[in-house]
């Protein structure tokens, strides 16, 4: 059979076509860092914001979200470079060069982090999916067990193994949750425009509060329409346009 | 003991020096012509010599409604209260002022603030929607007239006779609306219902201008209907009130919405550093010190109160050439229960960076006051400052400012003279979505729940299996029955009768011990007769298995039959088993 017939063999066709750009496609991805990062070393800024930009859809890395957030500092971003600092921290919440560039660009910017509870330090010791991870192999490990020691009850004599194990994988659950309810409840957005104001309420009209400089940060309090409810460090809550904050989610 | 009395002594002084004062209520601050409102003259810690007179005021029926007197302990004060109680009826609409009642005591002579009262129309659909026996509920804006963001009290009264009721829902397009304070309580007479009135306020602050509504305003109340109200007997039942019985009516009670026309700031005469702040403010503003040396920080306390929309104040930062200045430290106080007063203190660092500096600039912070209908402007200072010469060299100077600074953020770190360099391998590229967020991952983690289950449900089998010896026997007669019948087709092969016959007899005493429940060694065709007649097991059976047992018997001494008879035997031990089952 002639494979290469194009009436009869049209699916191989899209098959192998398929196929190829699986295989390039990596490929290309691994050029386009390479490019972003050429443009990075020679000062191209907005060029390289833009390469590390379109890289980004195609998936996420710490170091990607490291070097994005590089090359808005360079660009005199500070507000954008802090919360790519902070989305590739939630990634990799214990790189050391994240952490200190994050704290280098607050002291160029001016501003101050709000600072996080114990409770937040203790759970960033580890990302959301490592926790998850752990919490699941332990988690499993825990019911495979117990469903061993159900079919042999000969084994019950090591019970403190699953007394062990129970209480490991409890307690890694709680840091889990723990964990999810930092990762979703803990929303962050730094200015990313010198002297954008925050407002009283979600409208144009609505009277001034005070003004912002890039890369203050404030926590997320809600969304209404074009606007987001935020509160500084010193407790002042407003409303500011989505185009003047950049959000910490990765 | 001495130190026992000693702490006496200072309790007993500390109780005897409590404040004494003179303070006027009212129940609510707006009601209908024709309607009761309660007005009370509390005198603290001191005995008045007599009862204290209102004055008359015209459109007002002021009646006495009685005294009573408290005692409160706690805190390290006593307040003992005598309350005067008074009735107020208007009889038109208008606002009223309640002049403050002086009252006279050994101690001295007491006076009462001054309170205002706003009498409306009685039976105005603007503010009332639904005049029923039961229940009804007013909105009450304080103004129909604002600017855009000048705020407006509103009062939302609920008259309710009996009760419950969930939190007013008030729609206010074009408002910013604040959370409401706990409600007052108070009681009404109309006509001749009492009610327990419920006084939710709030405040609507208008973001835009133009002829807006606020309202309606709706509540749900579940009310308490005494079922007899309707059908009372005709005779005179002396158990009437002792058996009555409420029953829950949910309803849905609602207030029109009112007009408020909102106007837009003027543009006129507007300070360019305006951001919107509209109400009466004032502020005081002092310096921490006015003799410094360069480099040294003079910390500016600046104080603003006043009514409005004190939030809105802002205090910029000052860019003032030869100062360096910082991000000001803010602290609001809301100085009542619905935020219309308050108190927001600034705490502004700025350091001199030369010695030529003879004054801090003084400090504006423009506002619109709405009663003037003008912009004004908070001033304070200059302040004269004397700013000697520093002795150290500046780039010291500059160096010990930037560690002050950066000495929070880095810990004591080395300093950095620039960001990390970037990377030059992406990682791997994925999918930054949690894992809990995955339906595969929750497909995943279902396996050893599902071995769990399994394990489970293994483990019920087992123990059912184990704690039922018949059906252990059960299985055990069919396997030994399905073995034996494979052997048998094998023996018929190879013709060897005696042993076709032993295995045959083995099968059918396991088929019949199982039947009959009984063991199946010794079972013979004559022992075996009663029990199967009994099971009512049909006689053509019975005349089978009488048939292959007596085969059986007989092939102990001749065994030689030919294979179509031993067929046979297979064929009648097949119906046997079947009729048995």
């Amino acid at each position: 059979m002639n494979i290469f017939c194009p009436k009869k063999n049209n699916s191989t066709w899209v098959f192998i076509i398929i196929f190829l750009t699986i295989i390039i496609t990596p490929h290309a991805n691994s050029f386009t860092f390479e490019k972003a990062n050429e443009f990075f070393d020679k000062g191209k800024y907005p060029e390289a914001i833009q390469a590390y930009n379109d890289l980004s859809t195609n998936g996420l890395s710490s170091n990607l979200l490291f070097n994005l957030g590089n090359s808005h500092f360079k660009a005199g971003e500070f507000g954008k470079a802090m919360s790519n600092y902070q989305r590739a921290l939630k990634l990799s919440p214990r790189h050391p060069d994240i952490i200190s560039n994050l704290h280098f660009a607050h002291k160029q910017a001016q501003t101050e982090p709000i600072p996080i509870t114990f409770r937040q330090k203790l759970t960033r010791k580890l990302s959301i999916q490592e926790w998850t991870i752990i919490t699941s192999l332990s988690g499993s490990l825990f019911l495979v067990i117990i469903g061993i020691f159900i079919l042999n009850p000969s084994y019950r004599k090591s019970i403190a193994w699953i007394k062990v194990l129970g209480s490991t994988t409890s307690i890694l659950l709680l840091f889990s949750v723990m964990s999810v309810i930092d990762y979703f409840g803990d929303k962050r957005a730094y200015a990313t425009q010198d002297g954008a104001v925050v407002r009283t309420g979600p409208v144009e009209q609505s009277p001034e509060l005070f003004k912002v400089k890039d890369g203050m940060e404030f926590i997320v309090l809600g969304r209404s329409g074009e606007f987001i409810n935020i509160q500084s460090s010193i407790g002042s809550a407003g409303w500011i346009h989505t185009n003047s904050v950049a959000l910490t989610l990765p | 003991m001495l130190r026992l009395f000693l702490i006496i002594f200072l309790l007993l002084h500390a109780l005897s020096a409590n404040a004494q004062r003179a303070v006027a209520n009212l129940d609510r601050t707006t009601v209908a012509v024709g309607e009761g409102v309660g007005f009370s003259i509390a005198c603290e810690n001191f005995q008045p010599l007599r009862l204290p007179s209102l004055p008359t005021i015209p459109g007002l029926r002021i009646s006495n409604s009685g005294s009573g007197r408290s005692f409160q302990l706690g805190g390290g004060q006593q307040i003992s209260t005598l309350t005067y109680n008074f009735l107020i009826t208007a009889n038109k609409t208008g606002t009223y002022t309640i002049p403050g009642v002086s009252i006279q005591s050994n101690s001295g002579l007491f006076k009462t603030q001054s309170l205002k009262l706003r009498v409306v129309k009685a039976d105005s659909p603007d503010n009332k929607s639904q005049l029923s026996d039961y229940a009804f509920i007013r909105l009450i804006p304080s103004k129909d007239k604002a600017y855009v963001g000048e705020p407006i009290p509103i009062e939302i009264q609920l008259f309710l006779q009996n009760g419950r009721f969930n939190m007013p829902e008030l729609t206010a397009e074009g408002f910013n609306l604040r959370e409401y304070p706990e409600p007052q309580s108070s009681r009404a007479q109309k006509g001749n219902a009492i009610y327990q009135v419920r006084t939710f306020q709030t405040v609507a602050i208008p973001v835009k201008a133009g002829n807006l509504k606020i309202g309606p305003v709706k509540m749900d109340v579940v009310l308490k209907i005494r079922q007899n109200q309707r059908r009372r007997s005709p005779f005179n039942d002396p158990f009437e009130g002792l058996l009555t019985r409420y029953q829950d009516v949910p309803a849905k009670i609602e207030a029109k919405a009112q007009n408020i026309t909102v106007r837009p700031l003027p543009t006129e005469g507007q300070p360019d550093n305006f951001n919107g702040a509209v109400g009466e403010f004032s502020m005081s503003a002092k310096a921490s010190t006015l003799e410094v040396t360069v480099g040294d920080p003079v910390t500016i306390n600046i104080e603003l109160s006043g009514i409005g929309t004190i939030e809105s104040l802002n205090f910029p930062k000052p860019e003032w050439p030869d100062f360096k200045s910082y991000e000001p430290t803010i602290l609001s106080k809301k100085t009542d229960p619905l935020g219309l007063s308050g108190l927001k203190t600034f705490e502004q660092v700025i350091i001199p960076e030369n010695e030529t500096i003879k004054e801090i600039p003084s400090l504006k912070i423009p506002y619109f006051d709405p009663k003037s209908e003008s912009y004004k402007v908070l001033s304070q200072g200059p302040f004269a400052l004397k700013v000697n010469p520093s002795s150290k060299p500046d780039s010291i100077q500059n160096t010990s400012i930037a560690k002050t600074d950066s000495s929070d953020l880095e810990n004591e770190k080395p300093q950095l003279a620039d960001i990390l360099w970037i990377k030059y391998e992406a990682g791997t590229l994925g999918n930054a979505t949690p894992f809990v967020l995955r339906p595969a991952f929750w497909l995943l983690q279902s396996i050893p729940l599902l071995f769990l289950i399994g394990t489970l449900i293994l483990r019920h089998k087992r123990n059912l299996f184990a704690n039922n010896p018949k059906l252990r026997r059960q299985l055990q007669v069919e396997q030994i029955t399905s073995k034996t019948l494979t052997k048998l087709a094998i023996l018929i092969e190879e013709n060897k009768a005696l042993e076709f016959h032993i295995e045959l007899a083995t099968v059918l005493r396991e088929q019949l011990g199982l039947k009959l429940d009984i063991p199946s060694e010794g079972i013979t065709c004559d022992s075996i007769d009663e029990p199967l007649t009994k099971k009512n097991i049909m006689p053509e059976t019975r005349e089978i298995l009488r048939k292959l047992f007596t085969s059986c018997d007989a092939a102990s001494y001749a065994a030689s039959q030919s294979t179509t008879e031993l067929r046979e035997y297979i064929s009648d031990l097949e119906k046997v088993i079947s009729d048995l089952k």
